[in-house]
């Protein structure tokens, strides 16, 4: 009996893997990529490179607002932090409704204040987006599949549990030069390693886009923001030109009591006496706070009059959440790391890319289980083929979506759009590609490609930006040089695993296939 | 701190590969007895225990309890490569700095 419920839970899982396993994997690969979506975003912005936050910087942004909007609503200033070097300004002109992108929005350098014109770009937004909600399809049926494909995953986490005969005992194991249990091995220990994480965000994923699933008791989204700001019959008042107390002693002030950073600053009426400063913290305190939405959601806040007086705190911040809530809000910041600092960034990273691998590993499992007796059926091929296209030629495809960034001149219009054509044009014509060769020719094609593409991105950003890169890298605190380096080190990693398919193998083993993902961790396939 | 955290995870998770035989006899050539499991077993699990608290000193509970899991991965992902691939390195770390390795001539004897 107990044997046949781990039978029939082997075939649950393997079939709910495969069905989703190759949105899944692209689903996963660029979530993971998401949680340095501003990282990646400053990177495709050279022009940005050059800000060096500063302590200034609040008063700098104050300083261009009232050149450029002395008579808005308000003003939101982003300030530069370990993430973002540059000052994010952007302000409310009377009557506007206060739409998700806020009004109009100027960069400015951190250092001298200067506006900054950075190139068109999506930049790891794009990612982020499709990361959820794929890509030219109609809103709601792209999250609905993403929805549905997660519900698999869940189902494929708990039945892989249950079929796993000796989680205990197999906790550390990897046998490596044994072909399927090696594969194994490796599928095994990649989700059982970071198996809290699998979880986490899998069941926060599927919470995060069930409304969208429960499409009975769906309710349209109307234009978000704060319902009385349009209907709010504007004033022009003569207004009396009030100074900014300033800033950078209150923002001090803000972070010493809350011992850490201040992250946004937010100025209400200004330039009058009425004005309102209020300082968010950086990063959030706790989980169980609103994720997402409203400006500061969850982040720590201190007022300040127009005289630079701190006024009483709001104490809203425990209560206002049931329970339900609470737990949804929880699970909501969970899973896009509002909270995390970089170590914490770091570590959802790792478990990510060990979430591609366990799905890259499992569906590479899938033909080699069944590479003797199925070679040649339709179905054995697609599943072949889509293999590499979902590997291999999405790694490849996300490559060339750099290389686009960086190739594509930057005043050419529409340029953004052009960089995720790219993406996709690639990314199917690679797909073409492993229709054609899908075994292990086409995995060692794809593969070097994805290799030299890696590799190759530090000597573009070198080659394509200005003389003294190396002072500047110096000065600023190492997105660019670190993002270079990852790409260098994932290069390799897909180097390896080409040098894994061409190395003389001992048996002939027809339709043994490698594959890797951007990782260097935990490389199963790598001998020593 | 979060060192700390990462460090007794490991050796935590050191103590209980050192549990399961198979890994056991991989390292050092004999199998181990059941008393020398036991006492792997008691360590490895108290260490992980332990592991904990720095992560709650240093964050919020909630985001303490995230980080420490996180940390899990990262030292249990270690251990799990050295045993694959740098068994002599697992070794010396293991009667350098590990409860257990010390304890082993003791257990031994007493079998």
């Amino acid at each position: 009996m107990k044997n046949g419920f781990r039978q029939s839970m082997a075939w649950l899982h393997t079939w709910s893997g495969l069905s989703m396993g190759w949105i899944l994997f692209a689903v996963f690969l660029t979530g993971t990529l998401s949680f340095f979506r501003q990282e990646i975003t400053l990177w495709m912005q050279p022009e940005l490179h050059g800000s060096i936050a500063s302590q200034q910087a609040a008063d700098l942004a104050v300083q261009h607002l009232q050149r450029v909007a002395p008579s808005a609503e308000s003003w939101r200033i982003d300030l530069p932090n370990a993430r973002e070097p540059v000052i994010n300004v952007s302000w409310r002109e009377p009557g506007q409704t206060q739409g998700r992108r806020g009004g109009p929005r100027h960069i400015l350098d951190a250092t001298t204040g200067e506006q900054l014109f950075a190139r068109d770009t999506r930049g790891g937004d794009f990612l982020y987006r499709f990361h959820f909600e794929l890509y030219a399809l109609p809103r709601n049926l792209a999250r609905a599949i993403v929805g549905v494909a997660t519900m698999f995953m869940l189902v494929g986490l708990i039945s892989g549990i249950v079929t796993h005969k000796k989680i205990f005992t197999d906790f550390f194991t990897f046998r490596s030069k044994k072909s399927q249990r090696s594969w194994l091995d490796a599928h095994a220990a990649t989700a059982v390693l970071a198996l809290p994480f699998h979880i986490m965000i899998t069941f926060s994923g599927l919470l995060l886009v069930a409304s969208t699933l429960l499409f009975w008791n769906y309710e349209p989204r109307g234009p978000r923001g704060a319902p009385e700001a349009g209907s709010r019959i504007i004033q022009q008042v003569a207004r009396e030109t009030v100074p900014v107390p300033t800033l950078a002693p209150l923002l001090a002030q803000a972070q010493a009591s809350w011992n850490q950073p201040v992250g946004r600053v937010v100025i209400d009426k200004p330039l009058t006496s009425a004005m309102t400063i209020q300082a968010n913290s950086l990063l959030r305190q706790t989980l169980t706070l609103q994720s997402g939405g409203g400006p500061g959601g969850g982040t720590d806040v201190l007022r300040f009059d127009a005289n630079g007086d701190m006024l009483k705190m709001r104490e809203q911040r425990a209560d206002g959440a049931s329970n339900v809530q609470a737990v949804s809000n929880t699970f909501g910041t969970l899973h896009r790391g509002l909270f995390a600092g970089p170590l914490l960034r770091w570590l959802f990273f790792l478990s990510g890319i060990l979430g591609c691998l366990m799905i890259a590993t499992g569906l590479v499992l899938w033909c080699i289980k069944r590479a003797r007796n199925q070679l040649g059926r339709v179905g054995f091929e697609l599943v072949s083929a889509l293999n590499i296209a979902a590997i291999a030629g999405l790694s490849c495809a996300t490559a060339i979506y750099f290389w686009a960034n960086r190739l594509i001149p930057a005043h050419l219009s529409q340029r953004a759009d052009w960089e995720i054509n790219s993406f996709f044009i690639s990314w199917g014509l690679l797909a073409l590609l492993a229709i054609w060769q899908r075994h292990k020719t086409g995995w060692i094609i794809q593969l070097s490609l994805a290799a030299v593409l890696f590799s190759t991105i530090p000597l573009l950003d070198l080659l394509n930006s200005e003389p003294g890169v190396w002072n500047r890298w110096v000065e600023s605190n190492g997105i660019v040089p670190v993002f270079n380096g990852l790409c260098l080190l994932t290069g390799l990693a897909f180097a390896a695993a080409v040098q894994y398919l061409l190395r003389p193998q001992t048996k002939s083993v027809k339709a043994r296939r490698s594959h890797v993902t951007p990782s260097t961790n935990s490389q199963p396939e790598v001998s020593p | 701190m979060i060192l700390l955290s990462l460090i007794l995870s490991a050796v935590g998770f050191a103590h209980l590969a050192m549990s399961v035989k198979r890994h056991y006899q991989e390292c050092f050539n004999c199998p181990p007895n059941s008393r020398q499991r036991q006492c792997f077993k008691l360590l490895g699990w108290l260490c992980l225990t332990l592991s904990l608290w720095p992560c709650l000193l240093v964050w919020p509970f909630g985001i303490g309890v995230t980080a420490w899991l996180g940390l899990l991965t990262a030292s249990s992902l270690m251990i799990m490569t050295s045993l694959s691939y740098g068994k002599e390195s697992f070794r010396r770390c293991w009667r350098l700095c590990c409860a257990g390795g010390w304890l082993t001539p003791l257990l031994v004897q007493r079998h």
